[in-house]
């Protein structure tokens, strides 16, 4: 609710799909003959749970020229099945007061119910059963291929920074998969075809290529029993895991960028980093590093460069650790007036005085703060499911999760110096500067 | 018909071969997945009918002039203090101070008492405590969350907030330069520009017409005590109302109540808004500008939360709009020509103007098909109303989804104010399943009838050459 008018400066946090922040949590985990891992949060407030199945799918696996196959199957996932035909599945979940969404991103493929637990079973009969048992007809993939399409309009037409950010994407990763938009590109999407979609799905959407969070009013003996009910009977099979370009050990580039529409200059800057699923001992490093310097307005970015010196009106810093290949760091500022030359430079000043202040007494701050939400997670049962999925799909150890409270209390400053210098020394790294439309020249 | 087939005319074999037919037609049509038993799956899940087992109470602190709505959940060590203080929101900011209620919310929090911002946004981040204030067109509202071992000090805090604000001068400048950026920029966002234009369209002068942010000149020239003066006329405990919920008794809830709350003034301004006068056969209202799509939204009359006829529209808006991929309109324009990545429809509550709304975005070439169909639908609605078998599917969809409110502490504390504010009394959570399912195909339709109606306001944004009224 603060702050309100955030929103609109929200599209600088690039949209990464959650914070990555846990503690000590009690998750178990298992796994079924047939290779699906499973894992349980037990949350006993209400008769309710949140079922996720995350497929270690995303767009990354998409082959050269099908970009958006694997938001197109996620779409397709919904048009039905051998034995719940059409549009059936959409009708009973909803009658059965089920929020039954999914979601595409680079790394994973998720769909997702929360409902009440009497509804439990039904749901986990319907998930299972379109793991391989999907009936993709033409006419429901040209219509879903249409729908897509209007959602890449709607997504990135419609936002005139858009075409910034995909800029931005595709000069930092290069040959990286993660350079492509998720969505695909508009000639992409209309030249897929149905067999593109039943490749891709025949390929990825395995037991042993998935995970099932079950996060609610369940206990792990229970979780067992209807995971092997349900889903103990599904094929596994072979999967070769992907290999990502590697990125050239350093890079600078730098775009700029003056696009129709655009009211709001921008400067960002992202940087490939360490993952938790490589390097978990330096993902969290980067956590508290971007922590400490924007957090929140007590940070030495924000009090520097907005109230200080009033040359920025937003500052966001965020680290997004949860991924198959690269994490990427990401520094993003609102300028007060234009992103040029001069203002550049402040920031980069403002980022080394803040590292030049940091001692052990100010990062035991930030660290106190980060530890004292994690009560937080614990609340919704939400939150901690899309959480533990998306570590668990990106090949993360969920004892990241369990240990989260000591892998951020042992943090240090020297450590949090050092890595923020790699940063700025030796990612691969991209500097964007958004400038405002120019209404009046000519 | 001319001439019968061969194979009718031996009466007892056409049977067969009829029946065979239309057997197979039966089952192309609807398919066998139809006959696949689902529903034991739910009759005979091990987890039949646990009930959520939180109960509202009712506490008042007479010493204090205070009474809330309160609910103890023990699972999570969090307390969650939800409060609304009534006829404080943006439509209330005097005309030539437009942005008060918003600019209030943001600074807030900017130092109390002896604390300056600094010491009290780093106390309160340390302990967990998390507190966010916000205003919409009626109610200034906010809620703090905090885990219980930090309950005294987030409570001294809250309070020193709400009676003895700072607004430190240098986070009032950024906070006024920030909101006259957004105010310079915020037509970026297409939708945001509609939005903003239609609301103007729809309430005209009357202040719900207006950006919630305000204007360019009334922001600047707001000053720190213009907030003081916000804070002093609308906290109050006349207009206040208060949800708790979390990992505290009854007895230490009216404890934490009275010591946020028990000082503030018993004379809060609580003068309500005039009612506006919408014009409802306005002409359409079309914005021309580039993009990927052409955006549209529609506007009508509903209905007040207190209505006798809330629930019936309640659920005509969602059969109609609001359910989804399932709704009469997204199966229309999305699920079968693949035209929009998706519309809705809304029922909004305001104090003043209650409004079903409705809208969709499309790409130029497929736009003028997509609204075709929403105006098809729409009028089919109001004609036509719902099928018996509709109206069961909303009831079951809201009655199995009811434990889902439920989900966070924060969610509940909300929930439980503004079950005082639409004054539903404190057994509404016993009885809310039984007013959905009281709904008859009778009362339904009499809604859509009603409210689905010709005095539909109309905007859009996008390609448009000279259709309609161009701003």
């Amino acid at each position: 609710m603060m702050k309100r008018w955030y929103c609109l400066f929200a599209v600088l946090s690039l949209c990464l799909p959650l914070e990555t922040q846990a503690e000590t949590f009690k998750t178990e985990e298992f796994f079924l003959d047939n290779g699906l891992q499973v894992v349980v949060i037990e949350n006993h407030k209400a008769p309710i749970i949140k079922q996720m199945l995350f497929y270690k799918a995303g767009a990354v696996d998409e082959a050269p020229g099908k970009g958006g196959i694997a938001h197109l199957l996620e779409h397709l996932m919904f048009r039905g099945t051998a034995k719940v035909r059409g549009q059936k599945l959409n009708r009973v979940l909803e009658e059965n007061g089920a929020e039954s969404n999914a979601f595409t991103s680079q790394d994973v493929t998720a769909y997702h119910q929360f409902l009440d637990i009497s509804r439990l079973e039904l749901a986990m009969f319907l998930e299972a059963d379109r793991m391989q048992g999907l009936e993709i007809s033409e006419k429901d993939f040209a219509t879903e291929r249409d729908i897509v399409f209007q959602e890449r309009k709607q997504r990135v037409d419609n936002n005139p920074a858009a075409r910034f950010y995909e800029t931005l994407n595709g000069t930092l990763w290069q040959e990286h998969p993660y350079g492509r938009p998720v969505t695909g590109y508009d000639r992409e999407i209309t030249a897929l075809e149905r067999q593109d979609a039943v490749d891709f799905y025949r390929t990825y959407y395995a037991p042993n290529n998935a995970v099932l969070v079950l996060s609610g009013d369940i206990d792990k003996a229970a979780a067992r029993r209807l995971a092997q009910k349900y889903y103990g009977h599904l094929r596994p099979s072979q999967i070769k895991s992907a290999e990502f370009a590697e990125l050239p050990p350093f890079y600078k580039a730098k775009v700029e960028m003056s696009l129709p529409e655009v009211r709001l200059g921008r400067l960002v800057k992202l940087f490939a980093v360490s993952s938790f699923a490589i390097k978990p001992e330096e993902a969290y490093v980067l956590e508290v590093l971007a922590e400490y310097l924007a957090g929140d307005e007590n940070a030495p970015l924000y009090q520097e460069l907005v109230l200080r010196r009033k040359k920025a009106l937003a500052v966001n810093a965020g680290y997004n650790g949860l991924a198959r290949s690269y994490g990427t760091f990401s520094l993003s500022v609102v300028p007060a007036g234009l992103p040029d030359d001069a203002f550049v430079e402040a920031v980069d000043r403002a980022w080394r005085k803040a590292l030049e202040d940091l001692d052990e007494e100010k990062l035991e701050r930030v660290k106190r703060k980060m530890l004292a939400d994690l009560v937080y997670l614990k609340d919704n049962p939400e939150s901690l499911a899309q959480l533990a999925g998306y570590m668990a799909a990106t090949g993360t150890s969920l004892d990241v999760l369990r240990n989260y409270a000591a892998g951020i209390e042992q943090v240090s400053a020297e450590e949090v110096k050092k890595a923020a210098e790699e940063l700025w020394r030796q990612a691969p790294q991209v500097t964007g500067i958004l400038y405002p439309e120019e209404k009046n020249n000519g | 018909m001319g001439k019968r087939p061969a194979y009718l005319k031996n009466k007892r074999g056409s049977y067969w071969v009829v029946s065979a037919v239309l057997a197979a037609l039966v089952w192309l049509i609807y398919g066998y997945g139809n006959d696949f038993p689902l529903q034991p799956l739910v009759e005979n899940s091990e987890f039949k009918n646990r009930g959520f087992q939180g109960r509202v109470e009712e506490i008042a602190v007479p010493e204090k002039g205070l009474t809330f709505y309160f609910m103890q959940e023990n699972t999570n060590p969090l307390v969650a203090v939800s409060f609304i203080f009534d006829h404080a929101g943006t439509a209330y900011d005097p005309q030539d101070k437009q942005g008060l209620a918003m600019l209030a919310a943001a600074s807030l929090k900017d130092g109390a008492g002896k604390y300056s911002a600094e010491v009290l946004r780093e106390e309160m981040a340390m302990r967990g405590i998390k507190l966010e204030f916000g205003a919409d067109k009626d109610v200034f509202s906010g809620q703090m969350t905090a885990p219980k071992s930090s309950l005294p000090e987030a409570a001294g805090w809250l309070k020193l907030i709400l009676s003895r604000p700072r607004f430190e001068e240098k986070y009032l400048v950024s906070a006024k330069d920030q909101i006259l950026k957004v105010l310079e920029t915020e037509k970026e966002n297409p939708e945001k520009e509609l939005a903003l234009a239609f609301n103007r369209k729809i309430y005209g002068a009357h202040p719900y017409g207006r950006n919630p942010l305000g204007t360019p000149e009334t922001v600047a020239a707001l000053r720190r005590s213009d907030l003081q003066d916000f804070a002093g006329r609308k906290f109050g405990r006349n207009n206040l109302y208060i949800g708790i919920a979390g990992d505290l008794t009854g007895k230490e809830a009216a404890e934490l109540a009275g010591l946020i709350f028990g000082d503030l003034s018993e004379k809060a301004e609580v003068e309500p808004l005039e009612t506006p006068d919408i014009d409802w056969q306005q002409s359409v209202l079309n914005i021309r500008r580039g993009g990927g799509q052409n955006i549209a939204a529609f506007a009508a009359a509903g209905t007040c939360r207190q209505c006798e006829d809330f629930y019936p529209l309640y659920i005509a808006n969602y059969l109609f709009g609001g359910a989804g991929l399932n709704s009469r309109l997204n199966q229309r324009i999305r699920e079968k020509e693949g035209l929009t990545y998706g519309g809705y429809s809304a029922l909004t509550l305001n104090d003043q103007a209650n409004l079903l709304v409705a809208g969709f975005a499309a790409t130029p070439e497929k736009f003028a098909r997509a609204k075709e169909l929403f105006l098809q639908e729409w009028q089919k609605a109001g004609e036509t109303g719902f099928t018996e078998e509709e109206l069961r599917a909303a009831k079951d969809y809201l009655t199995a989804s009811y434990n889902l409110r439920f989900a966070s502490i924060a969610g509940i504390s909300d929930m439980l104010a503004y079950m005082q504010k639409y004054d539903l009394g404190l057994d509404f959570l016993q009885k809310r399943n039984g007013y959905v399912e009281g709904v008859t195909a009778e009362q339904l339709n009499r809604a859509a009838k009603q409210y689905f109606n010709n005095n539909l306001l109309q905007a859009g944004i996008g390609f448009f050459g000279k259709e309609g009224e161009d701003e």
